[in-house]
């Protein structure tokens, strides 16, 4: 089969059309719409693709063309000012300037360039106030309006005036390109193949019932030609991480613990043996509640005695039991585990929570005031500070880190405290968290005897890490297209 | 917190140069980290209970111990200063602890150096003065005993940096010191006041010392420390901080006897303090089997003393540790010298078995149907604004959770419902593909007889050229067909949606969301031009809803 035939066999019903009404001509695309009874942009559509086929030929050419701009429409509907005021003093002769505003035959913001017009051209003159009418014709606006009605209909005058009326914003200049297509060499040969209405385009249900199909060719489709781009539905990134982190943990014998965003401070940090005048405890670090402002801790009242009680004898300060019930936004999700402690549990037992918690910190690539934490905690008689390592190495790996290490940190709630840092490879070191065993002061006042093992975990971090981004705002991306990007290739 | 450090000033304390490598690591047992190595070294300490170290002379005490000198011994020559204490201040501030350092001779750079301990003393276990605050006088200006009172605000001296005499009131509005820590006394009508046995005011503690009796210069030979405050215990180790420093720079520390009314303290007490150790708690909590030789040895690097006796063993701890409260703190010392870069991890079995709620799988199922109908799931903030929650989507200002203390405007709430979040998503991707299907699963507030509940929501929104009424309640009707859950639709008016095409979702007789068509102004609000059709569930109460019945019968196929 020739290369002609070919193509035209695979040529798209718009492109027949265009080709058919274009034959031998040299054609605007307005008149190729007109020709081949083809919308404007369906025109457009088909020359890109026969362009792109080397069937036909586009050339441009930049044309500067005048319009009347909104007020030349409207001059040319009621005429120019200085046209009305002419015609106004014609039945007078001579007005006062407010008169002639009063008459309406003349707008405030026109008076002045109306005026003086008439006056340079020596139809009027000015007294104290008023006007008056001294030659009875005016051949300079019949020439202006002609202007006026050159342009309207696309007509690119010569006239002395067309100045002024730019100057005036009655005409504005205009580039046009102007593009005229015409047939190439193949494009002949192609168009020799074209036949029209013997070729199958879509299928139809008709079609097939009525047998048609079977005495009819399918048009040939070019393959190539791009089609429309699809995108799947998504489980966002990070809940995906989320999930497959709480698959991991449930793997290793682990049971999800929940609890309240909005948390009373005994909970946040009283139970966490964490100084009330701490200077993490103020409102430049904890977020409160306005209203309600305070809970209700009356279930508790044992238990708020005695951490009231190793409060204040270890840290030498009063403790407000109104401070206490104090709302705030949790600040760190350990607020979970505590709750977990007092409440029923298995022990020996493992228990994770994942949960938003909040800090105010300004929004930036480095801090979010809402985010993320992974909290847990390890209850059994015999634990050591070892398997509390052993149990970090389990968090490095499930968000692909080559390395981790413990620093010596410092919390309240905890001795021995670590902090935890990661590092992968091409992404570097980075800080994910603390840890460590609860301290007697915490687990006395709620009974209990066993250790514990307790860690907080930047999850939002982890995930960076995973992912390999530095800007920490991608945890909650508005990016759609950062989003639903490349995912299969990311797993 | 933060501190910057003169490196050669650290070195000349300290007598011994030290290297690079080993200065972190000795800084980082400290719980010090090194953010910036240079002449001036710029450190973060964690601990914030070690306020001995906000002091180069302490973080060089500490250097010291681990480079294996000798501890210096801190003693009391007597209790000689008597202070009397009148029972009034008892309300406002009742602490006060006192010494006198004498035959000093500072010079330029150590008087610099007391003025940045005092101010970080105040900054941070002072917590700003208001626990504690710090004042030095010479001494040799003071007709003991002295006494702490109450005072009118109408008694005048002459302030620090001040010329004129001015009345307690006055400087509390005029002076710097009176503005920036005058809030500490904004409950009171009667002020703490500080004088001798001829009534010169030495100062208006918490605020200023006098500019006659309290300024100490490189002339001053005697330094009397004082420190008031609203916590005895923090009191008291201030002033032995501030001590222990002037002895370090060759003071000799005279000790006072506080007349309280109802008893006598002295101050300071340099005593150090023995704990109960027993070494095979270290072994259990650490997992690391260390000799008895070698944990006393490693005890040593932090000035602690292993005793042992007939009953056991006993650690003793110099007296400014003060942080070292249970035997835990002493494994964690131990442990601080090892190096934690020596601590391997050690797996354990602990048989247990994994549980994870039901809900969490309800909800992956859900996210599954909605992947399937091709929406992309979203994650946005709770925190947000009301205009967000309630001008935007053309409704009246209702009563949101709402926060004391926001820090931005943008965020000063928690949300009441998901479908802004969504909006706003839309809003920043209007140039990117329709139709745009969004959803997003997550944690909304409501404020229920003065009571604030969590609740799970889901809301999906569909913008297209072709929403309507009709395609989202498709996708209502597909989810819910997933459970077989029954519903039925009440019509309602809201200015969210488009009148005559919005419905309240029944399920159980039980209100659980909405569905509409969004009103353009709504759309207009957000800058969108694609009309645009949604619902919003409460999907912890549909969950609720299927649980009540049997989930494994329910489930359709």
């Amino acid at each position: 089969m020739s290369k002609e035939k070919e193509l035209a066999e695979k040529l798209h019903a718009l492109e027949r059309k265009v080709l058919k009404a274009l034959s031998d001509k040299t054609l605007s695309v307005e008149e190729l719409a007109a020709a081949s009874g083809l919308k404007e942009a369906n025109v457009e559509r088909a020359l890109l693709w026969l362009k792109s086929k080397g069937l036909i030929e586009v050339s441009e050419k930049h044309k500067r063309i005048y319009t009347l701009t909104e007020l030349g429409r409207r001059y040319l509907k009621i005429g120019l000012p200085e046209e009305r005021i002419f015609k106004f003093l014609r039945g007078v002769k001579k007005i006062r300037i407010c008169e002639l505003l009063n008459s309406g035959s003349i707008e405030k913001d026109e008076i002045d360039i109306a005026i003086g017009t008439l006056k340079r051209n020596g139809i009027i003159k000015l007294a104290e106030n008023s006007i008056e009418l001294i030659r009875d014709e005016f051949p300079e606006i019949q020439e202006k309006r002609k202007v006026l009605r050159d342009i309207s209909e696309g007509v690119i005058p010569e006239s002395p005036f067309l100045h002024e009326m730019l100057r005036r914003g009655i005409v504005q200049k205009v580039e046009k390109v102007e593009r005229s297509v015409t047939i190439t060499m193949l494009g002949r040969e192609v168009l020799k193949w074209v036949k029209e209405g013997k070729e199958i385009d879509q299928l139809t249900p008709q079609l097939i019932l009525s047998g048609k199909w079977k005495t009819m060719k399918f048009r040939k489709y070019d393959i190539h030609s791009p089609a429309p781009k699809l995108f799947p539905g998504r489980i966002n990134k990070y809940i995906r991480f989320i999930n497959s982190i709480k698959r991991a943990l449930l793997g290793l014998g682990f049971q999800e613990m929940k609890g309240p965003i909005v948390e009373m401070n005994f909970f946040n940090c009283d139970l966490l043996f964490m100084p009330q005048d701490h200077p993490a405890r103020d409102i430049h670090n904890i977020f409160f509640i306005k209203n309600p402002s305070s809970g209700d801790l009356k279930e508790f009242r044992e238990m708020l005695k005695r951490v009231r009680k190793i409060h204040e004898q270890s840290w030498g300060i009063s403790f407000s039991e109104e401070f206490s019930r104090r709302y705030v936004l949790r600040s760190h999700c350990t607020a979970v585990s505590i709750r977990k402690l007092i409440s029923k549990l298995d022990i020996p037992g493992k228990y994770f929570t994942i949960g938003r918690c909040y800090r105010p910190d300004v929004l930036s690539w480095k801090h979010l005031p809402e985010f993320f934490q992974l909290d847990g905690i390890v209850i059994g008689k015999e634990l050591n500070f070892r398997n509390l390592i052993y149990i970090l190495g389990i968090f490095a790996e499930l968000c692909g880190a080559e390395a981790y290490r413990i620093l010596p940190a410092y919390f309240p709630f905890t001795e021995p405290s670590a902090e935890v840092a990661m590092y992968k490879e091409g992404f570097g070191w980075i800080e994910i968290g603390g840890a460590g065993m609860l301290r007697p002061e915490v687990l006395r006042p709620i009974g209990i005897k066993e250790e514990v093992l307790a860690w907080g975990l930047g999850l939002d971090r982890m995930f960076m890490l995973k992912e390999g981004f530095k800007d920490i705002r991608n945890v909650f991306s508005r990016d759609l297209r950062w989003l639903i990007q490349n995912e299969a290739g990311n797993r | 917190m933060k501190l910057e450090i003169d490196r050669s000033q650290l070195m000349d304390t300290i007598g011994v140069h030290i290297p690079d490598e080993e200065l972190v690591k000795f800084l980082r047992r400290l719980k010090i980290e090194v953010e910036e190595l240079g002449p001036v070294l710029k450190l973060e300490l964690a601990d914030t209970n070690r306020v001995e170290l906000v002091s180069l002379r302490g973080i060089a005490r500490e250097l010291g111990r681990m480079l294996g000198r000798a501890p210096k011994k801190y003693a009391v020559k007597s209790y000689s200063l008597h202070v009397f204490v009148d029972e009034m201040v008892g309300s406002i501030r009742p602490y006060i602890a006192t010494s006198v350092i004498k035959g000093i001779k500072l010079n330029d750079l150590q008087i610099k150096e007391l003025i940045q301990v005092q101010e970080r003393l105040d900054a941070t276990i002072g917590r700003n003065r208001k626990v504690t605050s710090i004042g030095l006088y010479d001494f040799s200006k003071i007709r003991p005993p002295i006494y702490y009172k109450i005072a009118p605000s109408t008694v005048r001296f002459v302030p620090l940096g001040f010329e004129e005499e001015m009345s307690l009131a006055e400087i509390l509005e005029l002076h710097p010191k009176g503005k920036e820590y005058g809030w500490i006394l904004a409950s009171t009508k009667v002020y703490p006041l500080l004088t001798d046995s001829l009534g010169q005011v030495l100062s208006f503690p918490p605020i200023i010392n006098s500019n006659d009796l309290g300024r100490v210069t490189e002339n001053t030979r005697d330094i009397l420390v004082e420190v008031t405050g609203t916590s005895l215990k923090s009191v008291e180790r201030v002033l032995k901080i501030m001590s222990m420093d002037l002895i370090d720079m060759g003071g000799v520390c005279y000790g006072s006897i506080i007349h309280y009314p109802r008893s006598l303290r002295r101050s300071p007490i340099f005593q150090d303090r023995k704990i109960s150790f027993n070494p095979e708690h270290f072994w259990k909590k650490s997992g690391v089997k260390l000799s008895i030789p070698s944990l006393r040895k490693l005890l040593k690097f932090s000035g602690f003393n292993l005793l042992s006796s007939k009953r056991g063993y006993q650690v003793q701890i110099p007296f400014y540790r003060e942080d070292v409260m249970d035997e835990v703190d002493v494994i964690e010392e131990i442990l601080l010298h090892y190096g934690y870069e020596n601590l391997t991890p050690e797996p354990f079995s602990l048989p247990t078995t994994g549980k994870v709620d039901s809900f969490w799988e309800f909800l992956n199922e859900v996210r599954e149907v909605l992947i399937g109908l091709g929406f992309h799931e979203i994650l946005s903030f709770t925190l947000t604004n009301p205009q967000m929650l309630f001008d935007q989507m053309n409704v009246k200002r209702n009563e949101v959770v709402e926060l004391l203390n926001p820090i931005t405007s943008q965020f000063s709430c928690l949300r009441n419902s998901i479908l802004p979040s969504l909006l706003e998503f839309s809003s920043r991707n209007k140039r990117y593909f329709y139709p745009q299907k969004l959803f997003e699963i997550g944690e909304v507030f409501h404020l229920y007889n003065g009571e604030i509940i969590e609740k799970i929501h889901l809301s999906a929104i569909l913008l297209d050229k072709e929403a309507s009424f009709s395609s989202m309640k498709s996708v209502l009707d597909c989810i819910l067909r997933e459970f077989r859950i029954k519903y039925f639709l009440k019509e309602v008016v809201t200015g969210t949606f488009i009148e005559g095409r919005c419905a309240e979702i029944y399920v159980n007789g039980k209100k659980i969301g909405i569905l509409g068509e969004l009103n353009p102004q709504v759309l207009e609000n957000w800058g969108l031009i694609m009309p645009a059709s949604a619902l919003e569930l409460d999907i912890g109460d549909l969950f609720g809803s299927i649980e009540n019945k049997d989930r494994s019968k329910s489930r359709s196929i």
